[in-house]
């Protein structure tokens, strides 16, 4: 493996580079900027879920004193459709918020409303949807297998619809100089912002500037129509437009996780093994991506039917690990409620179905993995303590245990990386990435590090600027592989390029040469033979030595893809007042070779909470009769809290073998099983299943109704 | 709002309505269930604002800086957009997420649910007031209590005010003192970890 055995700093916990910045306030991000002259952008939306535009007059718009420009989206006028909440209708650019604010109330609207459609099972009982898109058994078959299976299960699984509610909101700031257009964005990709600013304007030279930014999970690719107009609106204003959404647009149209319903009919037989599996799903948006078995072994029969709507609500985005943590809470759940039915440990049970032996390699390193992590999870938890049977007790407050397992990829997207060496001693290591939260700046600083014998914070990392070398989107768990790869592959040629300058100093040839603590240059075997790291840059002359890695370029071994997972959640139910409690979580994740183990076990806890807050209280609620969401903010759209926040155990799994897997991304799998273990632990507690997200005092106490009735 | 347009069916203006409340409540005079509040004469009601921008004299982190905005600008807009203040973030702007937390004469509150004018005469303490070295910010970066990071000035300066009520605050009390902010990606458990550390609890 090409990285080090026994890493002088990799693997280890290091504070972030950039840290201090953001703790302190002094971090820009693009809503921060404020270049001179800067106007200020809103946005028109639309108000209903659903009609047609019969009025539409911005010129009052335009006579609004400090109003500087005022445009209608592309295709919008008289007589155009709305087709959900949200719609940006018109956009404008003014001297304060304020000022933008009385703009849009000075516009003339007029929406004739039509009948919204909002409600997928209702759409499904219209038949209101497209074609179903149907894979694997025949129905009879399915019933053929069903009848023959020792036990046998019908149950259905509905998750919410989840907003991304990105702490920052979509957007950027632009400024034209001279035809070229430079926007600070807040961007999961400063690519894929400049890709589309070059396609929709007609800007010489599009620079996109991305050093911080607050939050996107899969919803932040592109620059959004709303970051194309704010383009226009600079350029006829003839200055810089900050233009980001409101809150109540973030939920709207800034994306959402589709939600659905799942019907699963499955069966099993006595000793342990899946027989059939149907998954039946439908929703806006919420085509599942992988098998109704997710990630257990799926038998001879398995049946899977996709029937697409399309809501008059606001469309999906990727949600971090985008259909994942719906498939885990089907999949899952339906593994469990057969355990039970064979009066079999939903653990044993679980572990029956794995495939450490499979013939696939990466299959069988995955679930080898998975069990091990499922025994050690089990021991960290206490599962021997789980109540028996489910739902002992006498109350009112019951708790329970539960376990979910899910996967991931992980492997890196195409990277571009240079380092430069200068004579001062100064490393510079360029790529045209973005650090989202999960630590990227830091990890590029630890690779050249541990490459040079140097610290981090000798590094100078420099991303977030299309200038640089170009990388990819930071999308599904792809950076890490990507800029930890590039790191090191560029680090080496300058630190050879360095070798070669100085050797001839030290009487040896470059390949005799190594680097120590401190960037110390010796000869192998001959350690007094040495030049200090100053000393040897000394000798670099005004040009910097530099290093790169070209696309495409590889070294085996640094980077692989495919991981396991497992989440334990211990919780506690009130049977009076329906409320749950989760109080202690036990998420073990694998991630191959760990570059900060620090910012991993953040990003393993901090998948764990996102999980936890939608089976505690995320949904997008939408009214029946207007189709208009009745939580767009950050208090009734229910993000949790400090105060329901469970005792967390992350464990970083890095056996040698799995560490021999080189740099695998680990942003998205800690989020998936949350929801599934939680609410396997529900049932344990109170020996009934709710089958439906989230886990609202409502639908516990319904669930609970239910049972006696 | 620019102008003032209609009239009341008794034929007051909002301003002088509301002029007249300020002044009856100022007063001290009790009200009793059949009290019905009568405007007051204009000469007593306190002086208006706006509107269009006036002159606001206001103390942020240690300073004396006069801004030139609008009565109805909220303070955290007015700290970053007029004075460049953009640690304090605006990630609701309707006191839900606490990322715009800020402190008032020693209490925090939501800038973005504070007008400008209400902070005038108040000692204003933004996270740049804090210093990049503060206790709160030395033991954020050191348990990792960040991600993104567009929350953590608003944790920051929710935990700087504990601290300067609290020494050796216990779990519960940092769980209380930051229960008005929340942060997305997850970094409550850091947030933890380090404000007991900073507050010599551990």
């Amino acid at each position: 493996m090409p990285w080090p055995q026994n890493p002088r700093i990799l693997g280890k916990r290091h504070p972030r580079v950039d840290g201090k910045a953001k703790a302190s306030g002094r971090a820009k991000y693009g809503s921060d900027q404020n270049p001179k002259g800067l106007l200020f952008g809103a946005i028109l939306h639309a108000p209903v879920a659903a009609g047609r535009l019969t009025k539409l007059d911005i010129s009052p718009a335009k006579q609004v004193p400090g109003v500087k420009a005022v445009m209608k989206f592309p295709g919008i006028d008289v007589g155009s459709n709305i087709p959900y909440e949200g719609l940006p209708l018109v956009a404008v650019a003014a001297t304060s918020p304020s000022v933008a604010e009385d703009a849009l109330r000075a516009i003339v609207l007029e929406i004739q409303p039509a009948e919204p459609l909002v409600d997928h099972e209702k759409a499904m009982r219209e038949g209101k949807h497209g074609q179903p898109n149907e894979t694997g058994a025949t129905q009879e078959e399915v019933d053929a297998a069903l009848a023959k299976s020792d036990v046998k299960i019908e149950a259905t699984y509905v998750t919410s619809v989840r907003t991304h509610c990105c702490m920052e909101p979509h957007g950027l700031t632009a400024q034209w100089q001279g035809e070229k257009l430079v926007a600070w964005c807040s961007t999961q990709s400063i690519s894929g912002v400049q890709g589309h600013l070059r396609r929709s304007t007609n800007a010489s030279d599009v620079q996109v500037l991305c050093d911080y930014m607050g939050g996107g999970f899969g919803s932040k690719f592109d620059a959004d129509s709303w970051g194309v107009i704010a383009a226009q609106l600079a350029k006829e204003a003839g200055a810089p437009v900050k233009m980001f959404l409101s809150r109540a647009a973030e939920h709207h149209i800034a994306g959402v996780s589709p939600g659905g319903t799942q019907k699963f009919r499955a069966g099993a037989n006595k000793d342990g093994k899946l027989t059939v599996v149907e998954r039946v799903h439908y929703g806006d948006g919420f085509s599942l991506s992988a098998g109704p078995t997710y990630v257990y072994m799926p038998p001879a029969v398995t049946r899977n039917v996709f029937f697409p709507i399309n809501l008059t609500a606001g469309k999906g985005r990727a949600f971090r690990a985008p259909s994942h943590p719906h498939m885990c809470f089907g999949t899952d759940q339906m593994m469990d409620e057969l355990a039970h039915a064979l009066g079999m440990d939903p653990l044993e049970f679980r572990i029956k179905n794995l495939n450490p032996d499979s013939s696939d390699p990466t299959r069988a390193m995955i679930d080898r993995t998975r069990i091990a992590q499922l025994r050690h999870g089990a021991e960290l938890i206490g599962w021997s303590r789980r109540n028996n049977p489910p739902g002992a007790g006498k109350g009112p407050i019951k708790r329970g245990i539960g376990v979910a397992c899910h996967t991931w990829g992980g492997g890196p997207h195409g990277n571009n990386t240079e380092v430069r060496i200068f004579s001062d001693g100064r490393v510079e290591v360029r790529t045209a990435t973005q650090d989202i939260g999960t630590g990227t700046r830091s990890n590029i600083a630890l690779v050249a590090a541990e490459e040079l014998g140097l610290t981090p914070e000798q590094i100078t990392v420099l991303i977030g600027n299309t200038d640089y070398p170009p990388d990819g989107g930071s999308g599904g768990s792809t950076t890490v592989g990507a800029v930890t790869s590039g790191a090191k592959t560029a680090t080496e040629k300058a630190k050879q390029a360095l070798f070669a300058k100085v050797a001839a100093d030290l009487g040896a040839t470059a390949a005799d040469l190594e680097i120590g603590e401190g960037g110390k240059i010796f000869v192998r075997g001959n350690p007094s033979k040495s030049l200090t790291w100053q000393q040897a840059c000394a000798k670099i002359g005004a040009e910097p030595i530099v290093g790169r890695r070209t696309q495409g370029e590889t070294q085996p071994g640094l980077t692989s893809s495919g991981v396991a997972g497992v989440h334990f959640a211990e919780v506690e139910v009130d049977v009076e007042t329906g409320k749950v409690r989760v109080v202690k979580f036990v998420a073990i994740q694998d991630q191959g070779f760990v570059i900060n183990r620090l910012t991993c076990e953040s990003q393993i806890r901090g998948g764990a909470i996102m999980g936890i807050s939608w089976a505690l209280g995320e949904q997008r609620i939408l009214d029946p009769e207007s189709g208009i969401m009745l939580n767009p903010d950050i208090l009734n759209y229910r993000i949790a809290g400090p105060m329901e926040m469970p005792e967390i155990v992350p464990v970083v799994w890095d056996p040698p073998e799995v560490r021999a897997r080189g740099v695998i991304g680990n942003g998205e799998p800690p989020v998936i099983s949350p929801a599934g273990a939680i609410a396997n632990a529900i049932y344990n507690a109170i020996g009934v299943r709710v089958r439906e997200l989230p886990f609202t005092p409502d639908r516990i106490l319904n669930a609970l109704a239910r049972k006696e009735a | 709002m620019a102008g003032e347009k209609g009239r009341g069916s008794s034929g007051l203006s909002r301003r002088k309505f509301i002029g007249g409340v300020g002044t009856v409540v100022g007063a001290g005079v009790a009200l009793s269930s059949t009290t019905v509040l009568q405007p007051a004469p204009v000469e007593a009601a306190p002086a208006a604002l706006g509107p269009g921008a006036v002159p606001l004299k206001l103390n942020v982190n240690g300073r004396d800086v006069t801004v030139q905005v609008e009565p109805r600008e909220t303070l955290a807009e007015v700290l970053r957009n007029h004075l460049d203040l953009t640690g304090t973030k605006i990630a609701c702007d309707r006191g839900g997420c606490g990322a715009c937390t800020v402190m008032l004469d020693g209490k925090t509150v939501y800038s973005c649910m504070t007008l400008a004018v209400d902070a005038v005469g108040k000692k204003i303490v933004t996270v740049e007031g804090l210093g990049e070295d503060h206790p709160v910010i030395r033991a954020f970066v050191k348990h990792d209590a960040l991600q993104c990071g567009y929350c953590t000035p608003g944790f920051v300066v929710s935990g700087a005010a504990l601290l300067m009520k609290k020494k050796n605050p216990t779990l519960d009390d940092v769980k209380e003192a930051v229960c008005g902010n929340v942060c997305r990606c997850g970094t409550y458990m850091g947030i933890f970890a380090a404000l007991r550390e900073a507050g010599g609890g551990a």
